[in-house]
């Protein structure tokens, strides 16, 4: 078993314990993760690194409330998602969740601003009014004059910032990054890592990246691999620099 | 409320990036909400035009009418028949004579010494028979009804029509030009048929040679809408009561006065000083108790027969439109599904960011509501732009003017069933929105759809069924439900818990697991059970493909062998079911889960509805035992509603068995070979990958196909089967009526017809006026009149309606009789066993000849009664002894050409004959000769070809089949913007397909033709199921009529010719659609798609 970098769970955003998916292909079932343990203390930055079909979007779906485990249990800011139904899954998500993917995944037809304040506009108790949250986020990632901008007039990087802000919109502990910088060149990449690590360093939020990209990996506070649904290596940066 | 801002402007903001996807499928919405808004307009028009004016349209504030078949009255006719106020004028029908006049007449002043009355009368019954105009010097005699009116009473003041007024085209009253008894006035229709002017003499029927000079033209609409719907057709003229004693030629008894200047009647208007409605009520209740022969209408009960008839055409209106709508409502289930399809990753994003399932589904039908109430505002200003042009051409065909009104009832209606059908009908892919899983986002090329579970299937039928079917109840109301204090009324709540039922057993049982296992992952019992299941799913699904290829022989056989007959039609039907055998068979190799899936549905079905039966007959008893009697509204509402769902539910289940046919239709064609073109090949796949859609849009189009192709084709066929059963009964081709009925008529007449060259054969026909006196059995047993009509209402069933219909049916069926020379061309009829023809052998002889139309079989007439019949002309009874009961199936077309009952020429005694006439088969080079010697030898005499009567039949024919045919060819253009939906939605999925294919090389034109190669071919199916359909039923009724000889039953150029149309439509769509999307930069949409 791998250990943890902090097995106290009260300070952990993500405590999970022998986790499983299985999925029926057909007249055969697939393992895709076969009893995974990681703990990710609050305000790290986490990479998950691994080669194609090693299940990391399946274990970020699991992380992230996406999906349920079929074996196991997941911890979210201390909260067990491993049985809950779909409402209460969505609720999770809005709350404890932001999600930054490749392909952005803004909706089209809304402008940054709009984008941005849709968590907000969802969440069962908001905690802002939708409009000033989404300007300040935007504020807060040099934004400020592309508020009233339709993605399709947006680069790359920006939209990538704007989906960023739309994760950070209900200040939540937890940020999931999907290959973030997979769809940008390497200077809009970095002002993304920039952007990430700088909301670290702000909130206190716990970022987990999944990603291809070593050099994105390195920035990170802890690397774990991730081969054939299990984790085979799990170092924190300052080690492997140490080493 | 800032989450639905949200929904709308989102919702709105994909509507517009949707432009073409959007723009058909709020066109599908359009053309439905316009179809509504149109007919919804043109029955508002129609209630308008029946429900103003009513003094008017009554001639009156009551208009007094003789017993008359058709009309109620209280009492019966004989009393007032025996005092003479009115007497017999042929069909059961009824004239007030002239001291019937008085006596009215002082009664009513009596009680209102002001009261102004008058009347009409109209010559003949029929118009063939007597009634005729011809230009002076010329020989052809028209058709045209005789009204006889009094233009002004003895004061000089106009009293015809006494209320309201009649102008001429060139604005002048009917007093101001009718000064002259010779003065007459003609109708439009009439004018422009026989091509008259003011100014031009005529002759007119009846009259000799006197000379009538044409006055003034009067719009149809002045009599049309009042009882005399028949001038539509024919086309009347005035002339004033004056001018009858110039009426020289007709029979007393049939003219408005006789040698003595007695009057007669067909219909007395009345205007009271006091026009309040309850007085006028009153007072014509208290004319009916003291007269119960009359029938006393008041505006009032105009208006409500009126109202009545109004409502009646404007829910068939709206049935109608609605039909149009459903259709459209396809194309939003395509469009929603596509939207949908196309945007799970979206879905999945905003379900991350925490968006509820239901959120989403809001989201998506807030959509789909404003895509229904975008088209309703593009449908409704088509919808009255429709109504304003078919207003003119529905005027002239039906012969009204309707005027313009704007019906803001229709107007809401259509928009608003517009939004309910959208929202129906996009809530199942909405549904499915909401079921897209969030891990979705992670796998962003996955865009297949999640199926919806069994509870959400349920809950989308429920709604479907329920509002539906409370939409069908609001129109229908209580029209199909049974009595609800009879114990009947309880298999309403039965068969809705039934049907609903055995739809959602069907739907689990069909989604069960277990139906997709292998052999050998069951046990023994469950291999039983598939075994079972496939037994019966084999044969569900050859049934439903026997009726396919069944509808495919059947347009084969008619193109290619053109003696159809029931046989050969039987054989399509066994080819069709072994064809749809060896398919089930080849089908349970290699698609065993279809098989399966049939079978487990089918039994579900079946299990489901036993069940649901039984449970709702549990319910429903103490239910019924509860309100039947102490809350019988309450009980009635739950049986009308309950009766509607059923409604709904029954057509849905018809839908849904239409829908697995054209699955398996496309399958099939999908698996055509495609000869080595591979044009064609990547066509027929693109069928079979989209059979859902396809087969959606077949199922909307071939439902405007077949509405259209039915009506026009029968249409057709009833026409042609007209022109052969009008030859086949009359025995020749041309009819003669003479305005005389002496015998030294009928010795002129023999001599002309002995005597012209060209005549083949002829017929003298006599017609005496007649009244049933008894009906005597072979048994001893003596039948009067009422001793039939408690027959006839024991053999109909004894409801009360249908009694009183058959009642006037009889007294229509024996109220006159012809006389028919036996050694000449008898009426072509067949007999069944016992029966015969007259023959020669019965010259002289008192046998009769009686058409077995339905009144005649309920009243049990067979061989071997005596007939006995008053004439009351002569006052002579005889007794006529029945050799022969026909055996009809076109009792009223045939009772319509000659009279339904007739004896030897020669047995009639010494009574004298209301008409003399001979029906002739001649060259038709010779006719214009026989027409002139008949003029010049016989006198007056009206010649009229059977030709000419099957163009008078088909004017008929095309007012009644007028809104039948606007309905179709809207349904048809919604069916045909679905189409162009279904091609659009199809071209947006395969922007990628048809990118990767340029960027291979492949030109824009290839990538057109194999678009067009695919929608021509869907197109061709959607023909040939529709017009096939449309065959198969067209097949049954000649079968029902002619038993077994099918020949000419098809017109197949006209059903080659709606195929021709269907393919057309299609491939029009795919063009309008295809051409940008194969226009498209293969990079662009490699890049962004």
């Amino acid at each position: 078993m791998i250990a943890s970098a902090n097995s106290n769970q009260s300070t952990l955003a993500v405590h999970a314990v022998e986790v499983h998916k299985i999925v029926r292909v057909g007249e055969t079932s697939l393992s895709i993760i076969n009893g995974i343990d990681l703990d990710v203390p609050r305000g790290q930055m986490l990479a998950i690194v691994g080669p194609s079909g090693s299940g990391k979007s399946t274990l970020m779906g699991l992380l992230g409330g996406l999906d349920t485990p079929s074996k196991g249990r997941i911890y979210l800011d201390g909260i067990d998602i491993s049985d809950m139904n779909e409402f209460h899954l969505t609720r999770v998500r809005n709350e404890k969740i932001g999600f930054v993917f490749q392909f952005f995944h803004l909706i089209p037809t809304l402008t940054a601003l709009k984008n941005v304040a849709l968590p907000v506009r969802f969440a069962v108790n908001p905690k802002y009014d939708p409009n000033d949250r989404a300007h300040e986020v935007l504020t807060m990632l040099g934004l400020a004059d592309r508020t009233h901008h339709l993605p399709r007039q947006l680069s790359g990087g920006q939209q990538q910032r704007v989906a960023i802000a739309r994760a950070l919109a209900n200040d939540p502990p937890i940020l999931l990054c999907d290959e973030p910088t997979g769809n940008l060149d390497t200077k809009s990449g970095q002002q993304v890592i920039n952007a990430l690590k700088e909301i670290r360093h702000n909130l206190n939020t716990t970022v987990i990246v999944v990603t291809h990209d070593v050099s994105i990996a390195e920035q990170m506070d802890r690397v774990v691999i991730l081969e054939d649904g299990r984790l085979t290596e799990d170092r924190l940066m300052n080690q492997v620099l140490e080493r | 409320m800032q989450r639905l801002l949200f929904y709308t402007e989102h919702s709105i903001n994909d509507l517009r990036i949707g432009r073409l996807r959007t723009l058909f499928a709020v066109l599908c919405i359009a053309a439905g909400v316009a179809a509504v808004v149109s007919l919804q307009t043109l029955g508002d028009m129609m209630l308008e035009k029946l429900t103003t004016n009513l003094q008017e349209l009554n001639r009156g504030d009551i208009n007094l009418i003789p017993p008359i078949p058709g009309i109620e009255r209280q009492g019966d006719a004989e009393p007032a028949k025996v005092a003479g106020l009115i007497e017999p004028a042929g069909g059961g029908a009824f004239v007030f004579t002239d001291l019937g006049i008085r006596e009215l007449e002082r009664w009513i002043k009596d009680r209102d010494p002001q009261a102004v009355v008058s009347y009409r009368h109209q010559f003949a019954r029929s118009p063939l028979a007597n009634a005729g105009l011809s230009k002076a010097g010329q020989d052809e005699t028209e058709p045209v009804i005789a009204l006889v009116i009094q233009v002004k009473d003895a004061d000089g003041n106009p009293v015809y029509p006494i209320y309201g007024e009649i102008r001429t085209l060139d604005g002048k009253l009917l007093s101001e030009v009718m000064r002259e008894p010779t003065d007459i006035v003609v109708s439009d229709n009439a004018a422009s048929e026989h091509d008259l002017k003011i100014g031009d003499q005529v002759n007119l029927g009846g009259a000799g040679d006197t000379l009538f000079t044409i006055r003034g033209i009067v719009p149809i609409e002045a009599e049309a809408l009042t009882d005399n719907f028949v001038t539509t057709i024919f086309g009347f003229y005035y002339v004033d009561l004056s001018a009858v004693p110039l009426y020289t030629d007709y029979d007393p008894s049939l003219v408005t006065t006789d040698a003595d200047g007695n009057r007669y009647a067909g219909q007395i208007y009345v205007r009271l000083s006091d026009t309040d409605p309850d007085h006028v009520r009153q007072l014509a209740q208290q004319l009916q108790d003291r007269y119960p022969f009359v029938n006393a209408r008041t505006t009032a009960d105009l208006r409500d027969r009126n109202s009545q008839i109004a409502t009646a055409l404007n829910n068939l209106m709206l049935i109608m439109g609605l039909m149009s709508l459903l259709i459209g409502g396809v194309g939003i289930i395509n469009t929603m599904l596509v939207v949908v399809a196309r945007r799970t990753v979206e879905i999945a994003v905003l379900k991350t960011i925490g968006l509820q399932g239901r959120q989403v589904t809001l989201l998506f039908l807030i959509e789909s509501v404003l895509m229904g109430m975008l088209g309703g505002l593009v449908g409704v200003p088509f919808g009255l732009f429709a109504a304003w042009a078919l207003r003119g051409f529905a005027g002239q065909i039906w012969g009204i003017d309707l005027d313009w009104v704007f019906s803001t009832g229709a107007v809401i209606r259509g928009f608003a069933l517009g939004i309910i059908i959208t929202t129906i009908f996009g809530f199942l892919p909405t549904l499915i929105a909401g079921q897209v899983r969030p891990g979705n986002v992670l796998r962003p090329n996955d865009t297949q759809l999640p199926s919806t579970g069994i509870w959400q299937s349920l809950l989308v039928m429920t709604v479907i069924f329920v509002t539906l079917g409370l939409i069908a109840w609001t129109i229908l109301g209580n029209g199909i439900s049974p009595d609800p204090t009879s114990r009947w009324s309880i298999v309403s709540v039965g068969a809705v818990l039934a049907l609903s039922l055995g739809m959602g057993g069907a739907a689990v049982a069909a989604g069960r697991p277990f139906l997709k296992r292998r052999p050998q992952e069951l046990g023994t019992r469950g291999r039983v059970g598939r075994f079972l299941l496939l037994t019966v799913g084999a044969l569900f699904q050859t049934g439903l493909q026997g009726v396919l290829f069944f509808a495919i022989g059947i347009i084969v056989v008619a193109i290619v062998v053109t003696h159809l007959t029931v046989a050969t039609a039987l054989g399509a039907l066994i080819i069709g079911v072994v064809a749809g055998l060896i398919l089930s068979l080849h089908g349970l190799r290699t698609q065993p889960t279809l098989a399966m899936t049939m079978g487990g549905g089918l039994v579900g079905f079946v299990f489901m509805v036993g069940l649901g039966g039984a449970i709702g007959m549990v319910i429903g008893w103490p239910a019924y035992a509860l309100l039947h009697q102490s809350h019988l509204d309450v009980w009635q509402t739950i049986v009308d509603i309950a009766m509607n769902i059923a409604l709904v539910e029954a057509a849905l289940i018809l839908v849904a068995l239409l829908f697995a046919v054209l699955w398996l239709l496309v399958e099939l064609t999908s698996r055509f070979p495609s000869m080595g073109l591979p044009d064609v090949k990547v066509s027929l796949r693109a069928l079979s990958s989209n059979r859902w859609r396809v087969s959606s849009t077949l199922l909307g189009f071939i439902i405007g196909v077949l509405a259209l192709s039915l009506v026009t084709m029968l249409a057709i066929a009833v026409k042609r089967l007209f022109e052969i059963s009008l030859e086949d009964t009359l025995g020749g081709n041309v009819f003669v009526a003479t305005g005389f009925t002496s015998e030294e008529t009928q010795n002129k007449l023999v001599n002309v017809l002995d005597t012209t060259e060209g005549i083949h054969s002829y017929t003298l026909v006599t017609n005496y006026i007649t009244d049933f006196v008894e009906l005597r059995k072979a048994d001893g047993r003596v039948l009067k009149r009422q001793d039939l009509i408690a027959v006839m209402g024991r053999n109909v069933g004894g409801g009360l309606e249908e009694t009183n219909r058959m009642t006037n049916f009889f007294d229509l069926t024996v109220g006159q009789i012809d006389g028919r020379s036996v050694t000449s061309t008898l009426p072509d009829k067949n007999f069944n066993e016992g029966n015969r023809q007259l023959n020669a052998n019965d010259a002289g002889q008192r046998v009769v000849v009686v058409t077995g139309n339905e009144a005649m079989l309920a009243a049990g007439i067979e061989s071997g009664d005596i007939l006995v019949l008053e004439f009351p002309s002569s006052g002579e009874i005889l007794k006529f002894r029945v050799v022969g009961v026909s055996d009809e199936r076109l009792g009223d077309i045939q009772s319509a050409a000659g009279s339904p009952i007739y004896a030897p020429i020669d047995a009639f005694s010494l009574t004298r004959p209301n008409a003399i006439g001979a029906v002739v088969d001649i060259d038709e080079s010779q006719i214009g000769h026989l027409r002139r010697r008949l003029s010049t030898e016989v006198g007056y005499t009206f010649v009229i070809e059977a030709k000419r009567l099957s163009e008078l039949a088909q004017r008929l024919i095309d007012q009644f089949t007028l809104l039948p045919f606007l309905v179709s060819i809207l349904t048809l253009i919604t069916g045909g913007v679905v189409i162009a939906n279904s091609v659009a939605l199809s071209t947006m999925e395969r922007r990628r397909e048809i990118g990767i294919m340029k960027s291979l090389g492949v030109q824009r034109e290839r990538v057109l033709t194999m678009l067009l190669i695919e929608n021509g071919l869907m197109g061709l199916l959607g023909g040939l199921i529709g017009v096939g359909a449309s065959v198969l039923l067209l097949i049954q009724i000649w079968a029902w009529i002619f038993e077994g000889d099918l020949t000419d039953a098809i017109p197949i150029s006209t059903a080659l010719g709606l195929m021709a149309l269907c393919v057309g439509i299609s491939v029009v769509a795919a063009m309008l659609t295809a051409w940008g999307a194969s226009g498209e930069k293969p990079l662009n949409v490699l890049r962004y798609e």
